[in-house]
């Protein structure tokens, strides 16, 4: 395992915003019930 | 689910409201606030074929306190009392029992008028209404009103004495005399949820400290908000200790005809209400001066 | 029997929209298919679940149970309104830092409902917030760091020029 010192290090425990989070936060999330299918209201 | 098809009316004034009413009668329904009816829309639980929208009718919203009591107009919104500092000043027990009504959203656009005509059991106004011994403006087609007091307005489970071509414009909320202490606690499952008990009282003292005068409304337990005249007898004349006041809440079984659903038995509300009322009376004689 | 439908015009996010619907359609699905701004999102459509939560005339309201038409006229702010451009509002920034989601489902409907509440006290107490909250349902992440991201996020607002610390991180030795 690689010890403190190393990039990995850093990152252990920290607390790490996710990369998914914006889209669910301005409503660009892609949920089934957003999907159009053609013919779907 | 999505509700039924119906035509939908926006009026401006209460005689545009009651032509439409006039024409439609018992085929239209009045929307309000929305909170209780268009669920019922959308699960389809009801189905008129005309929707009839109060809301652009600014004349039916408004807070109008005088030295008796507080007049509401019907389409007042629930949020607007919350904040109301003429309503906490006259009737602080309003202000104290709207908090309760769901959820800011709700109260957002649900209105007193509303939550009255729809007449929930498990809801809380009608048993403020019942507890004040409120009075009721109903304006007809016509345009003339009639009035209507607390205990004649509310006929059973989500049924008033409203006639299908009328429609409520005031509720008037009087003022408890000075001196009056009022007590309003209820349990629900979660913080907004529909409660299972509720109780509305209040207790005056005369110069010698025995009660005067005793009010005591519960909801949750009847097919609509209902005075518990036991309770208020047993206490009436006594002076209000830890004793007296057991006893009167003892005697709140008798008065009320719980439902058992799933969310709560017969044996559990007959048991809530009775120490409800008890720490409600006791509220309300600490509060009383 | 087919209704008619209804003309209506309203003000969506600051910008004039307009559209055709039958009185029935709520609000919620005429934001989310014809004008196919899908970030409100449908729980429960029957008012109990906060999901579908949007603003209208500044207001937080459960849009499955308002009706497109009696929107005409007013002004409606939604999810996709709340950040400036590429620039997330305070809130939602806070809601990111602590982790204020998971699956993101019911975030918009939260933001929102965050959002008018902090307008209206924008120091709240914890013991403020969750009653505030209480028409908001999250299956996935217990609460607490909703709780937290409302807090930050009045920081936030209130120009704090520190953040503060995340409260719910258990401890680290």
């Amino acid at each position: 395992m690689a010890t403190s010192g190393s990039v990995i290090g850093g990152l252990i425990g920290a607390s790490v915003k996710r990369v998914e989070d914006p889209r669910f936060l301005t409503g660009q999330g892609h949920y089934v019930d957003d999907i159009k299918l053609p013919g779907c209201d | 689910m999505k509700p039924a098809q119906f035509d939908y009316y926006a009026p401006t004034s209460v005689g545009e409201a009651c032509s439409l009413l006039a024409r439609y009668g018992s085929d239209a329904k009045l929307l309000a606030g929305g909170q209780s009816l268009v669920p019922l829309l959308s699960l389809r639980l009801a189905q008129p074929t005309v929707l009839i929208d109060l809301n652009g009718v600014p004349e039916l919203a408004y807070i109008r306190a005088d030295d008796g009591g507080v007049a509401i107009g019907a389409m007042t919104r629930q949020r607007a009392v919350e904040h109301s500092s003429i309503v906490r000043e006259q009737c602080p027990i309003l202000p104290a029992a709207v908090e309760w009504i769901g959820h800011p959203q709700i109260r957002n656009r649900g209105t007193m008028g509303g939550s009255l005509v729809h007449s929930d059991p498990a809801s809380e106004l009608p048993a403020l209404a019942q507890m004040l011994d409120a009075t009721f403006t109903i304006t007809q087609t016509s345009g003339s009103k009639r009035t209507l007091k607390a205990d004649k307005f509310f006929v059973t489970y989500l049924t008033t004495a409203l006639e299908p071509d009328e429609l409520l414009s005031e509720v008037y909320f009087p003022v408890l005399p000075a001196g009056t202490g009022w007590s309003f606690v209820e349990v629900a499952r979660r913080h907004g949820d529909f409660a299972l008990v509720g109780v509305a009282a209040a207790v005056a003292l005369d110069d010698s400290g025995v009660c005067s005068n005793v009010r005591v409304a519960l909801f949750g337990v009847a097919p609509t908000a209902t005075r518990s005249p036991g309770a208020e007898q047993a206490l009436l004349h006594q002076k209000p200790d830890e004793q007296t006041i057991a006893a009167a809440a003892s005697e709140v079984v008798k008065d009320i005809d719980p439902p058992g659903d799933v969310h709560a038995s017969i044996a559990y509300r007959k048991y809530v209400a009775t120490n409800l009322v008890r720490r409600a009376l006791t509220e309300a004689a600490q509060r009383a001066r | 029997m087919v209704s008619k439908k209804h003309t209506i015009e309203l003000t969506v996010n600051g910008k004039p929209r307009e559209g055709l619907a039958e009185p029935r359609r709520t609000l919620a699905d005429f934001l989310r298919d014809d004008l196919e701004l899908t970030g409100t999102h449908l729980g429960c459509e029957h008012g109990v679940c906060g999901a579908c939560t949007v603003l209208v005339n500044g207001e937080a309201v459960r849009s499955c149970l308002m009706f497109a038409v009696q929107a005409n006229g007013q002004e409606v702010t939604t999810i996709e309104g709340l950040a400036a451009g590429s620039k997330l509002h305070p809130v939602q920034e806070a809601f990111w830092e602590c982790h204020g989601m998971q699956c993101g489902f019911c975030t918009p409907g939260f933001v929102m409902s965050v959002y008018a509440f902090l307008q209206e006290n924008p120091e709240p107490k914890e013991g403020e917030i969750r009653p505030a909250l209480s028409g908001n349902i999250c299956r996935c992440t217990g609460y607490q760091n909703i709780v937290d991201a409302v807090l930050l996020a009045s920081e936030k607002m209130r120009g704090a020029s520190e953040t503060i610390p995340v409260l719910s991180q258990p401890v680290k030795e």
